[in-house]
């Protein structure tokens, strides 16, 4: 681990979210192309905080994990010039890094008013996450290993032996999140009711995990805008201050963590608290890159919300569900709202700190803290403006 | 019948691996500077940066360190062996394989169980190295 501790508080409270923007539904929307919905989500994200689109100098845009969205064509199809425009790889686990990264740009004054833009039409595309040629192991396929999950899934089995829990008990937060899909009107599970009967019976997919504890493919694109506070202040929507970023790498999927990626969340939670000036109980909305479900144990005790080896009995009793001690993943997150590695979750913070969720808003949430999944390890906290 | 399973690449760096295990000998990278010890195959050592690396032979026992049971059906390939099973063995010297074990029923594998290596020649062309139950 490195040595030197950094500071990055520079940007605590200077930097704001100040304008979300998402495709009009998730789901499967075969009549546009990748571009076409990112088009979409810009606007929308534009008419949300008041900008027009010549005032976006800095672009960063992400690729999905369907059709290519190469970031030059990307800003030429959305007729954009911007001072600075950058592509950033795929791979949900880079989503709060990304954060970072759109803090530091219009930190530093590289660009004024940062957006980032992302799309996804995987479930169009009919990609499979498992099965391809895995380009980082030679191996793992001679043996029949492969698809993300089943990385997550051989971390629990091994997590289960040692702490104990039952694979009904790791079912609350499959079905705390299909609670809160069913009070958003965008979630693509809004209309599928399910019980922990119904996620016992679903089949397996790589036992310990089951069908719901993975996330679904859908398509959908994301347009998120960062500026200044001092520019914040002027536009329409209550800015959403970034208060706190943290960041570890840990364990890959190829490689098999002893110490049960512990360090590495135990680090970026210190990181992210201390430059928040708050701790675990001044966490109103709390989310994670939740892939899978079978992160979320790892990442609570890590983060310090419970105590090693007793996340499976502490999410029990709808303590992580809206409503409860420590509401997670209030969209319905990637299990049950939208697949889009990691940019709803994201939006979702902003709104349920802007007081915006309707049905599942958190009462009078302050902060919203994310966690996100190894290798890169992260976390951001963000405050109600 | 031909063997259809997906083969693992094997490139200069990884050769001796499947060269040995051709000659059913389980052999692993060992740094001549560190000492250090990893899995899979890479061309320097991940401890410190050496390229000056050699490789050993492996006791070939292990304990399984954690593993799943495969349900969904990615590589065709492997539609009759659904649901089979997919285990990390760490090495008692230290690296850990992905593998199947072999001579064990499903239900009855365990973390932490203990298993040696052994050999299944697919083809004239490639040995794939499996654990099965410790003996005794």
């Amino acid at each position: 681990m490195p040595t030197h501790p950094v500071d990055v508080a520079a940007y605590k409270d200077k930097v704001a979210f100040v304008g979300v923007g998402t495709t009009n539904r998730y789901g499967t929307i075969p009549e546009m192309d990748a571009f076409g919905m990112a088009a979409e989500a810009f606007r929308n994200a534009l008419n949300d905080c008041g900008l027009k689109k010549e005032d976006i100098d800095g672009v960063v845009v992400g690729s999905g994990t369907g059709q290519p969205t190469p970031y030059d064509q990307m800003c030429h199809v959305l007729g954009l010039y911007p001072r600075v425009m950058l592509p950033y790889s795929n791979g949900g686990r880079l989503s709060g890094p990304s954060v970072v990264l759109m803090a530091s740009l219009v930190h530093s004054g590289a660009c004024n008013n940062v957006a980032f833009i992302y799309t996804n039409n995987a479930r169009t595309a009919r990609v499979r996450f498992g099965g391809e040629d895995e380009g980082a192991s030679p191996i793992n396929p001679a043996y029949g290993y492969t698809s993300p999950g089943a990385a997550a899934a051989m971390h629990l089995r091994r997590y289960m032996a040692y702490f104990g829990g039952t694979e009904q008990e790791l079912g609350a937060i499959a079905v705390a999140e299909r609670k809160h899909a069913r009070m958003n009107p965008m979630a693509v599970m809004k209309d599928r009711p399910m019980t922990i009967d119904d996620y016992m019976a679903a089949r397996y997919i790589a036992a310990p995990m089951r069908l719901y504890d993975y996330c679904i493919i859908n398509d959908a694109a994301i347009v998120i805008i960062m500026t200044t506070t001092e520019r914040a202040r002027a536009l329409k929507q209550r800015p959403i201050y970034l208060v706190g970023t943290g960041q570890r790498s840990g364990y890959s999927h190829y490689r098999f963590d002893d110490e049960w990626t512990y360090p590495a969340y135990r680090n970026v939670a210190d990181q992210a608290f201390k430059m928040a000036g708050i701790t675990n109980k001044d966490v109103d909305v709390l989310s994670y890159y939740d892939a899978f479900a079978g992160f979320l144990p790892f990442m609570l005790e890590g983060f310090g919300f419970c105590k090693q080896g007793e996340a499976l009995k502490w999410i029990q009793g709808g303590r992580i569900e809206v409503g409860g001690e420590m509401p997670v993943n209030t969209s319905g997150g990637h299990l049950s709202e939208t697949y889009v590695q990691g940019r709803g979750i994201l939006v979702e913070n902003i709104r349920q700190l802007r007081g915006e969720c309707g049905q599942r808003q958190v009462k009078d949430a302050a902060f919203a803290m994310f966690m996100g999944v190894t290798p890169n390890a992260s976390s951001y906290i963000l405050r109600r403006g | 019948m031909a063997y259809e399973k997906p083969r693992p690449r094997i490139d200069e760096v990884a050769q001796p691996y499947w060269d040995g295990a051709k000659q059913h000998k389980l052999v692993c990278q060992k740094c001549k500077e560190c000492g250090g010890m990893w899995f899979p195959p890479t061309s320097v050592c991940e401890n410190c940066l050496s390229p000056n690396l050699e490789w050993v032979p492996m006791s070939g026992k292990g304990k399984v360190w954690s593993f799943i049971i495969m349900h969904q059906l990615y590589y065709p390939a492997f539609a009759s062996d659904i649901p089979y099973n997919i285990a990390v063995v760490k090495s008692q010297e230290g690296p850990k394989f992905v593998t199947n074990l072999v001579g064990v029923k499903n239900e009855d594998i365990k973390v932490d169980m203990p298993v040696e290596v052994t050999f299944d020649d697919v083809d004239d062309n490639l040995t794939l190295t499996k654990w099965k139950p410790a003996a005794g």
